[in-house]
Order: C-alpha cells, then structure tokens, then sequence
C-alpha cells in the first residue's frame, strides 16, 4: 500500500515527465516534485527553473519552498532577474517562505541586485533570519531609490535591533513616503529609555499620516518610554481616534498620573472604543483621582465600556 | 482471513483524521521514537483536511509568558466553562501552549510579530491576554504536510475508518476502514490509536438549508464520536453544544477575534454593542440569542465607523484565510463592511470541544477510557480548546502513545468482528433501491433542528428519540450506489449515532447550565448541589445510552466563589445601571 | 423504491479553456475534503460531480492555472 501519493516506485515516471516535449505535462511533474523530497528531485526542479516555458520555471520555482539547500537557495536568488514577472514572483515568495539561515550569506551577497524588485526581495527573505551580517547591506539600503526597498531594509534593521543602525533609522523616519515612516515606527520598539531614537518616535506622534501616528503611539506603548509621556498627553487631542486610543494605551502602560486629566476626557469621547481603552488605562494607572469618574463611566451604554470602568474603578479603589 | 478487496497493515501507532491534532499527534509520536511505524489515516487528504483546511486567522488562546499565566487562563476557562472543568487537562494544555507556539514558529507557521519580531500579543478585553493574530496564517497545512513527509511518517489518504477494534483484553488493537474511491477495505492492526476526526459539525442543519453549509468542515460529521462510542469509550457532557455567531446563510465566522482588535464590534439593529460577556461561551450566545428574540435584532457585526484602511487590512486578514469564501459571499450580496453592517445569525448545534465542552473523556494525557485509545482536538473533551488545543493534546496524545506502543504487542484480528464490520459497511451497496443517504441525512438533521436545537424541552426531546429510533430501522432500507454515495451512508449512521446522544445527554442533566447551550425549559435553574460534575454517557454490551456522573477532580488552582460570579459582578444591564 | 433523479446547480465551475487536467494534473480532485470533484470521462477536464460543497477553497488557491472558481451554494448566496 502506497504509504505517500509520490512514493520512490513512482519517481522514474515523474522524472520522464519532467523531461516531456509537452510543456503542460512538464509544468505538471513540478507541482508533483514539491512531494519528493530528495536530491534527485531537486535536481529536476533546479532544471525546471531554466525551463523554456515560463510556467514551468514558476511551477519549479514554488516546489522548491519544500527542499532545502543553499545551492537552491542561489538558483531562486539567480531567478528573481527572471525575464517572467510569474517567475520572479514565485522566486521571491518562495525565498522569503524558506527562512533559511545557509542561505543568507548568499542573499546578503545580492542585496545590490539590479532591480529593485530583487533587492527588495532578497531583503524581505533577510528579515526573519536576523543575521547581523546583514545590518551593513540593510543600512546602505535605507538610502535606496525605491520606497519599498528602503521598507524592506527598515523591518531587516528591526528584526536585528541593531543599535548601530538608529541614526540610519532616525533619518528613514522621516522619509518622503509614509509606507518608509510607518515601517521605521514599528522597527524602533526595541529602544531603550533615553535612547536619543525616542525623539523619532515623538516626532512621528506629530506625522501628518494617521497610520503613522497610530504606529508611532502604539511602538511607544509596547517599548514604555517615559520620556514619551508629554507628548502621548498631546496625542490625546488627535484628530484620529486610532491615534488616540492608542496613546491612551500607553499612558496606561507607563502608569502616567500626569495623563490622568486627558484620560477622565476621552471617558466622554463619542468613539465607545476610545471609552474602553481609556477607561483601560486608567485602571492600570490605578490613581483614586480617577474613582468617580469611572463610576459615571460604569454607567455607559455600551457593556464594554461600562465592565471595563467597573473593573479600573476597582482598580483605584485598592 | 483475508478476503477480495481487504488489505492488512501493521502499525505501532495508527492516528486517525489527518486535520490538525492528527498530524501533530504522528509528528510528536515519530519524534518520539523513529522507529515507530506511525500511520496517518485520513478520510480526505491530508494536503487540505480538518477544519483549518484554508489556514487560521489567529490564536485566540495562546498562554505566552509576560501576557498570561497558566494559572490565569485556568481559572478563567473554569469560570467560562461553569466550573465544569478537568483543570488538570486545561493544566496540561496551558503549559504547553507556549512551547507549541515556538514548535510551529519554527516549523514556519506565521504567526504576527512586532517591529523587531515579536510576537504581537492582543490584549481584547480586560480579563485575560491570548490573542496572538495570524494575518498569513494560511500556510497551516502546507507545514504539517511538509512535517509529515520530512519524518516519513506513512499517509493513507482517502480511507474512512469505520470502526476500532478492541483486543481480548479490552485495549484497542487497531480500526477497520474503507476506501472512499473504491470501497476497498483496510485492516491497521495497531498497538495504539489516537483519534482526532474533529468536530461533530453535521448534527444540526444549518437555516439555510444545504447540508453542507455547515459551521464546522462539513467532512467532519461525528465519526470519531461515533466509533469511540462503539468501542465502548466514555463521552462527556454532550449536552455542551456548540453553537456559534456567525455570518447569517454564509454561516461562517465574521470573526470577532480578526476585528475586535481593530475596533469592530457586535451591535444590535440599533447600532449598539449588547454582549455583557467577556469570553466565548454559552452565557455569551443566551445573549446573542435573547438579542435576536427581542426587538432589538437582528445582530449585526459592525465595522461602518472604522477608517477605510482598516477595513482593507481587515478584509485581506478575513479573504485569505479559514474561510476565504466570505469574501465571495459580501461581494455577492453586494454587502461592503464600510457601509453596511454584516447581519449575524447563530449556527445550527453541534459537538466540538474547540469552543465549547463536550466530546469524547479524555484527561490530562489525552488518554479516553479505552486503554491504548487516545483523542485530541475538538471531538476530545478538553474545553474551549481551538486550534492551538488540538496542536498541544495532540502532542500529548502522540508522546503518551509512542510510550504506551513500546509496551504491548500487536492484538490479533478477531476474525467475527472484522466480518460483521465488512457486512455493516457494504450492506447499502447490495441494495438497487431504497432511501438515498442524504434524504435520511436531511431528515435526521431537520428533526435535530425541531426538537434539540436550545431552549430544551423535555418532551420535544422525547420525541426525537422516538423519530431518531424511525430512522435507524429505515438504514436498512438505504441505498448506495457508488463508493462516493458509501461514503454518505456511512456517515449518516456517525450523525444519527450523535443525535441519538445529543438527546441523551440532554435530557440526563436536569438543569440548566452553559447559558444556551444547556438551556432546558423544564430545569431552568443551574442546581450545582446535583449537577457540579461532569455527565459521562457510554454504550453497553445490549446497545443501550448509559448514563453516571463523574465528579470534578480537585482544583489545581482554587477559584473561589467570589471569582465564580466575577462575570456577573461585572455584567450590569444597561437599565440598571442607568438607575 | 424506485429512485428519482434530482437536478442542482453546482457551485465549482471549471474553465476548460485553463484546466489541465489532460496534462495529468489532480491537484483539485486531490485536494477537496467533501471528494466531490472529479475528472470527466475523456480525462480531459475536472468538474464538480456532487453538490457537497462547503466553499473552502483549495480548489480554487491550489488549482495551478486559475481554471477553478468557487461560487456560494445557491441556497445561501
């Protein structure tokens, strides 16, 4: 009883079609080479990436996503210059899905391809392996002409927290395109108090982006700055509620008394989710000032806002 | 012995139903020991089976340090759950939680991270903290699959097992299955069996009509409950049932967990939020329920007043994984979450652990009453267990099997069994007419609906049982024309097997309890000085629903009474509170 | 009792412009977890041959060429 769909008996058929003149039927043996795991099979798909037809160098080139191997890994970067855009697709999908740490000398070595999409492709298959080696190439690349390049770079740098590259990161947080900023605001999270990034973070709670700002007043939450807290109060008056909602977020994780004003505000907000956060956050602030107003608030309409004010009035009550 | 069309294979470890707590179950069980001859059989194929078939939106119950204790997700399911718990399972599932995450992470299951690749915990509501978001999450499969190749663990696609068979000595000795392409059979003799055919989802029918518009994977119709039933196994508190919110005729989740950190809610036809509880659980659909009986439905799941970037976000997350069809069906309708709310109805009933209670008894090593048996996910009755529930007690399952395999040897078939299996099995195809597979199937399901679905009443229950006992004597007039139709027919006798016990457990707890799930008209109160144990319901030697009561076992961690109520504590309707 | 037959819309379609299915490929067929898919006579072709479709999908993301469609039963569209 055939124990797997693509047992070894099966193999000497699937290698004759992979070599067929019908260049359906050859496109056809790749998808079933994604079940084969051995070398023979990988030499076959290595082939299929030279294939004539298009199809079936992107059908090799997504079965390669179940072999291992660094000498893949090289034939996949080789493919991203593919003339096919299918192809090179599939090349750079399946490169970053690999996470292959054997690989990343190589994807390090053609960071300065000459597209751009390779280059953001090789430094999006970069980020997970969080190499250090490759926080050189990333800073060059903060410098990139294509935007998605430098967004690319900026998430390689998070990934490492290479406390090198926050000049690099200071100026990207301030980038022409807002994709670059938001990116820099999510990758600073793994700054200290008193690094001198926090300003970036500050400034970008003033973007003129509201998603920037949103990711700006959440990154402050998640890396607890203090320093941050005038400026996440002022954040309370954005225009956007998302932005709101999340400074009020972070004032409650730093445990900010001076927020306490802004905060017994937003319980009054028409957005009955900036109610429940704040509401939230004052019951980690856990300051008795903030009792009766909370009582009010466990008078809401909306049941969220009302079982979360119950709970923070508890909160300043002990 | 062996007769035409029958094959015979030997394993240490047979794990039936290759969705999610299966193939991890085979994985940890190789891992274990590689010398281990570890089959995986599966109905469909394991490519794309079981209810994660398109991937996962999220984790809604990871226990990750610095966000939530073992002992605080404990207690808090104890109190979602009624106190009808078996702490020591949620124990063991708790403390595995976090290593499962980091195994499947390294497996390369996406799972979302922060700046600097963290993972991206959501704190949802003030209790606990366990959302971990899964926006690429629809890879699952693809990594369990490459897994099962890399450990050469051995895959039977397309094969139903049927039956399981016990040795002289009462512990399992492998299972009878039957190929749903050709009829063929097959024979696992194996050392021991880990069951995880998933949820019981083909039990009520869903309003719309079509029998597999279900919640669940419609593949997943109670063979599992079915067969440990059969094999004389213990099934706890069956009368838990499932019963979700869902998208109302697409019947598929909305889901609150993907929105609900974005800001989405759900909201009555007033546009305001009405849910008190915190948690997924009974309590919370008695009040989507009473919500859509009021005046004030239907239900609706609102996300008109977030911006339109989050919508797109939003809509990438719900369009590419576990049911990407939603997509389809708004577009169809012509429904667009930036304008219009999205009308919500609740599931017909089902049996799955995954997010209620009741399933097949297992305790903290996934071991079932049947020495050798074990069962993981959510035909096994670890609460509120979801994806990640099936991944850790399928674990469990696998490493206590690889052990349990090393010290016994293979049972022999017992011939007579095997024969009056063969002749159960083929039965509907030596007939040329009679009554198709899925008239009896609707009917069975249709009569669920009329007399099971919540609130429970004593007599409508009654006469389910009466038409249930109709139907079986109308098996013997059922027909099945190809391997396919077989198929069918076998499972219509897995869905009859549970509305039979779906009835039986209901109207053995004469209380209420669960909110809607065990809501009975006729016992409206929850009376803990009978009823604070599990209910446990077997099949005896003449064929008959056996009922007892097993005892909770002693908390491992102490919830008070104070912290019982904290639900209700918290829960002030809207006109008291305005006093 | 004699049966009837009994006529439904399905909701898979197959564009047999894109199938290829006379290529050898099963990958629909393989992977639908009701098994209601299936391969026509001349072998040339996939199409839906049962109406037991729970509109999951595999079909239609696995499906090498694009030639598979998944539409909503009609019951519940």
């Amino acid at each position: 009883m055939a124990l797997f769909d693509t047992e070894e008996a099966d193999f000497a058929d699937l290698a004759i079609r992979a070599r067929d003149d019908d260049a359906g039927i050859r496109r056809v043996a790749m998808l079933e080479l994604a079940e084969t795991v051995s070398p023979e099979a990988a030499d076959l798909l290595l082939a299929g990436l030279r294939d004539a037809d298009e199809q079936v160098r992107a059908a090799a080139a997504r079965a390669l996503e179940e072999h291992p191997g660094a000498y893949l890994a090289a034939a996949l970067i080789a493919a991203l210059d593919d003339a096919s855009p299918a192809v090179r697709q599939a090349a750079a999908e399946t490169l970053e899905a690999r996470r292959e740490i054997e690989a990343a000398p190589l994807l390090i070595a053609r960071a300065a391809s000459a597209t751009g999409f390779a280059r953001a492709a090789t430094l999006r298959a970069l980020r997970e392996l969080a190499a250090p080696d490759a926080a050189p190439v990333a800073i060059a690349a903060l410098g990139d002409e294509s935007a998605a390049v430098r967004r690319e770079a900026v998430g390689v740098l998070g990934w490492l927290r290479d406390e090198t590259a926050l000049p690099a990161l200071m100026r990207t947080a301030r980038d022409d395109q807002a994709e670059v900023r938001r990116a820099t605001m999510a990758a600073l999270v793994f700054i200290r108090p008193a690094s001198p990034a926090a300003a970036a973070l500050i400034e970008g709670l003033s973007d003129r982006e509201w998603q920037v700002r949103e990711e700006a007043a959440a990154t402050l939450g998640r890396a607890a700055l203090p320093e941050a807290i005038p400026a996440l109060i002022a954040a309370m008056e954005d225009a956007a509620w998302q932005v709101r909602l999340k400074a009020a977020g972070a004032l409650g994780r730093l445990g900010a008394r001076a927020a306490l004003p802004a905060l017994i505000g937003a319980l009054e907000s028409e957005v009955s989710n900036l109610r429940k956060a704040a509401a939230a956050a004052l019951g980690d602030i856990a300051d008795p000032a903030a009792y009766a107003a909370l009582l009010i608030t466990a008078r809401d309409p909306d049941p969220e806002v009302r079982k979360t004010a119950l709970w923070a009035a508890s909160k300043c009550q002990s | 012995m062996s007769q035409p069309g029958t094959e015979y294979l030997d394993a240490d470890v047979l794990v039936i139903g290759g969705g999610t707590g299966g193939p991890m179950a085979a994985i940890r069980a190789k891992e274990a020991n590689p010398n281990l001859r570890v089959v995986l059989l599966e109905k469909a194929n394991v490519k794309r089976s079981g209810a994660v078939s398109m991937g996962m939106d999220g984790l809604n119950n990871a226990v990750i340090p610095g966000y939530a204790t073992p002992e605080q997700y404990v207690k808090e399911i104890t109190i979602a759950n009624d106190g009808i718990v078996h702490q020591p399972a949620l124990m063991a599932y708790a403390q595995g939680s976090y290593d499962m995450i980091r195994f499947l992470d390294s497996l390369d299951v996406k799972f979302e991270k922060d700046g600097a690749g963290d993972y991206a915990v959501r704190k949802v509501h003030h209790m606990g903290t366990y959302v971990l978001p899964m926006p690429q999450g629809h890879h699952v499969k693809k990594v369990l699959y490459r897994q099962l190749r890399r450990l050469r663990i051995g895959v039977i696609n397309r094969y139903m097992a049927t039956r399981l068979m016990r040795a002289a000595d009462g512990r399992i000795s492998g299972a009878i299955g039957v190929n749903t392409r050709t009829s063929e059979f097959l024979v696992v003799r194996a050392k021991t069996v880990i069951m995880a055919t998933g949820a019981a989802g083909r039990l009520g029918l869903p309003s719309s009509g079509y029998l597999f518009g279900t919640y669940e994977n419609a593949a997943n119709c109670g063979d599992g409950h079915a067969m440990a039933y059969h094999a004389g196994a213990e099934l706890a508190n069956l009368e838990c049932y499932q019963i979700n919110p869902l998208i109302k005729d697409y019947n598929g989740p909305a889901c609150a967990y993907v929105t609900g950190p974005f800001g989405g809610y759900t909201a009555n036809n007033k546009g305001q939020r009405f849910i008190e509880c915190d948690y997924w659980s009974g309590q919370m659909m008695l009040e989507f329920w009473r919500e859509l009986q009021s005046g004030n439905g239907p239900v609706f799941l609102n996300m008109t007043h977030l911006a339109p970037e989050t919508v797109s976000e939003i809509e990438t997350i719900l369009h590419s994984n576990e049911r990407p069809s939603r997509g389809r069906f708004h577009e169809g309708r012509g429904t667009n979450y930036r304008e219009r709310m999205i009308e919500m109805h609740i599931s017909e009933i089902g049996f799955c652990a995954g997010h209620s209670a009741s399933g097949v008894w297992v305790n903290e090593f996934a071991e079932t009453t049947v020495p050798g048996l074990y069962a993981a996910g959510d035909m096994a009755s670890v609460p509120h267990n979801y994806m990640l529930g099936a991944f850790v007690n399928g674990a469990i399952a696998g490493a206590r099997a690889a052990s349990f395999a090393a010290e016994v040897d293979l049972a022999e078939v017992d011939a007579d069994f095997l024969a009056a299996e063969q002749a159960r099995v083929l039965a509907p195809t030596l007939r040329e007419d009679g009554l198709t597979p899925h008239e009896i199937e609707y009917k069975t399901r249709r009569l669920v609906n009329d007399y099971l679905n919540p609130p429970k009443v004593t007599a409508k229950m009654r006469i389910a049982q009466e038409r249930f006992a109709e139907i079986r004597e109308d098996l013997s007039h059922m027909v099945a024309r190809d391997p396919h139709e077989l198929l069918r027919a076998l499972e219509v006798q897995s869905i009859l097997d549970c509305a039979d016990m779906a009835a039986a457990a209901s109207l053995y707890r004469t209380e209420s309890r669960w909110g809607f799930y065990h809501f009975r008209v006729d016992h409206p109160e929850t009376d803990n000085e009978n009823w604070q144990c599990h209910t446990m319901l077997w099949r005896d030697q003449d064929g008959a629903i056996r009922h007892r009561k097993r005892p909770i076992a002693p908390y491992v961690v102490p919830v008070d009474a104070s912290e019982m109520t904290a639900y209700q504590r918290l829960r002030i309707p809207a006109a008291q509170a305005a006093e | 009792m004699p049966l009837a037959n009994h006529d439904t819309s399905v909701p898979v379609i197959v564009d047999d412009a894109k199938c290829i299915a006379a290529k050898g490929c099963r990958v629909c067929v393989d992977v639908c977890p009701l098994d209601v898919l299936a391969i026509d006579v001349t072998g040339s072709r996939a199409y839906m041959k049962y109406d037991e479709c729970w509109y999951c999908m595999p079909c239609e993301a696995d499906c090498p060429t694009g030639a598979v469609t998944v539409n909503i039963p009609y019951l519940l569209r």
